[in-house]
């Protein structure tokens, strides 16, 4: 692929990093589900309007580009906004809070609202994400000791947040709204979402070390690594799940699994997080 | 990395500013859609917005007899309920029971939605012993608030 379109996808999924990270509590708020249901549309555009506006001091000031060919920001408060909404659109389509069938209006209205916080996000992803080459992982760890210390900090970024949002009761509202579509959705948008986060933001040592190193086996080694810390987060959300007994033991293992693929979505985008933060 | 090319990279990254003509392309691009993006759900809240203004919920509720579910000595019967009007509708309150009640079939039961948007619609299932086959069965919107 060419370093500009790269270079741009990777400012583009840090951006929706950011956004995710800052956003996902909302987008499991079933009270700002509510309001998008009932603001009347010219306080809904009038949010969109201030998101653009208290995005632009962000994005001159942080912003998540690293380089641009524009002499302004105003570019970055547009993508920051629109980068909210498609996030918005894209989880509350997979959590079955939104449907194709439902009016334009209701479906405009819905995203404008969560569209705020999750461009505020993107537009101070910048400093949320830490460079690669400025990190020294692996310098003096063998390849468990980097395993374990990939692993601990995806962890402790899922727990962070699972723990957070696990005595909630939207979880298990969510949950009990999904069908099996719908849980094949999450399931991979959560996958997607983590690798792009991780290994497509531009701020993975890999990509600054991929020297000496064939497509192929970097491909493998990231795919698995993504795979096993979404099983990590996917853990760490049953785990919370049961310890504030917010399911019994004793559900039957689809409800079990279902509420933590629900909880697993923020578990792991907080995971991707702490795997570049920590 | 050293210290010096950290500080190289750290003022490389502080201008920000290329000029590479393919980059320029793909940030138009980018803008382009984005700014699309933006400017369709503007447009589709300006349009509710001019159509509905001053507009009321209005509220309905439909029973889906046809789609029963017998469960042993219950009738598990949907019930649709749909906002047709251009403006919110919370706290919808609505009845279902025969309609012609007797003393065989007097059963009512009561049940509350919590929001629902204009052009929205909800289904929701009351589980009855009264057969809506043999009785016909009714669902009365009682009340709702808006704003």
């Amino acid at each position: 692929m060419p370093r500009y379109l790269a270079d741009e996808l990777h400012d583009l999924t840090r951006a929706l990093g950011g956004a995710l990270l800052f956003g996902i509590p909302l987008l499991l708020t079933m009270e700002v589900w509510w309001l998008g249901g009932q603001l009347p549309p010219w306080q809904c555009l009038g949010l969109l309007a201030i998101a653009l506006v208290v995005t632009f001091p962000l994005v001159r000031s942080i912003g998540f580009k690293r380089r641009t060919t524009f002499r302004s920001h105003a570019d970055q408060a547009v993508h920051a906004v629109a980068i909210g909404i498609v996030a918005a659109l894209a989880v509350l389509l997979v959590l079955n809070r939104l449907s194709p069938d439902d009016p334009p209006a209701v479906i405009a209205s819905l995203v404008a609202v969560q569209a705020l916080p999750l461009s505020l996000g993107a537009a101070v992803a910048n400093a949320v994400f830490k460079r690669g080459e400025d990190r020294h992982e692996g310098d003096r760890e063998g390849p468990i000791g980097t395993l374990v210390h990939k692993l601990g900090a995806g962890a402790i970024g899922a727990a962070f947040i699972a723990f957070s949002a696990a005595p909630t009761e939207e979880i298990a509202q969510i949950a009990a709204a999904l069908t099996y579509r719908h849980q094949l959705a999450l399931f991979a948008l959560t996958l997607v979402v983590v690798h792009a986060i991780v290994f497509h933001s531009g701020y993975h040592p890999d990509q600054a070390s991929q020297a000496g190193r064939s497509s192929e086996q970097s491909v493998l080694s990231h795919l698995a690594e993504t795979s096993v810390s979404y099983a990590v987060a996917l853990g760490l959300a049953l785990l919370a799940l049961l310890l504030y007994n917010r399911t019994g033991a004793h559900a039957p293992l689809p409800a079990l699994l279902t509420q933590a693929l629900v909880l697993g979505l923020p578990a792991a985008i907080g995971g991707a997080a702490g795997r570049l933060v920590l | 990395m050293s210290q010096g090319a950290s500080q190289g990279k750290e003022s490389e990254d502080q201008s920000r500013h290329t000029s590479d003509p393919h980059r320029a392309r793909v940030e138009w691009a980018t803008l382009l859609v984005s700014g699309a993006l933006l400017l369709t759900v503007a447009a589709i809240l300006t349009a509710a917005q001019l159509t509905g203004g001053g507009a009321a919920p209005l509220v309905e509720a439909r029973v889906q007899p046809d789609q029963t579910r017998r469960d042993g000595d219950t009738f598990h019967v949907p019930v649709n309920v749909r906002n047709r009007g251009r403006a919110g509708a919370r706290d919808v309150q609505l009845r279902v029971a025969p309609s012609s009640p007797t003393a065989a079939s007097d059963e009512s039961v009561d049940l509350t939605l919590d929001v629902l948007p204009p052009g929205a619609s909800e289904t929701a299932v009351v589980v009855l012993r009264t057969d809506p086959a043999r009785v016909p069965v009714e669902a009365r919107i009682i009340s709702y608030l808006t704003d």
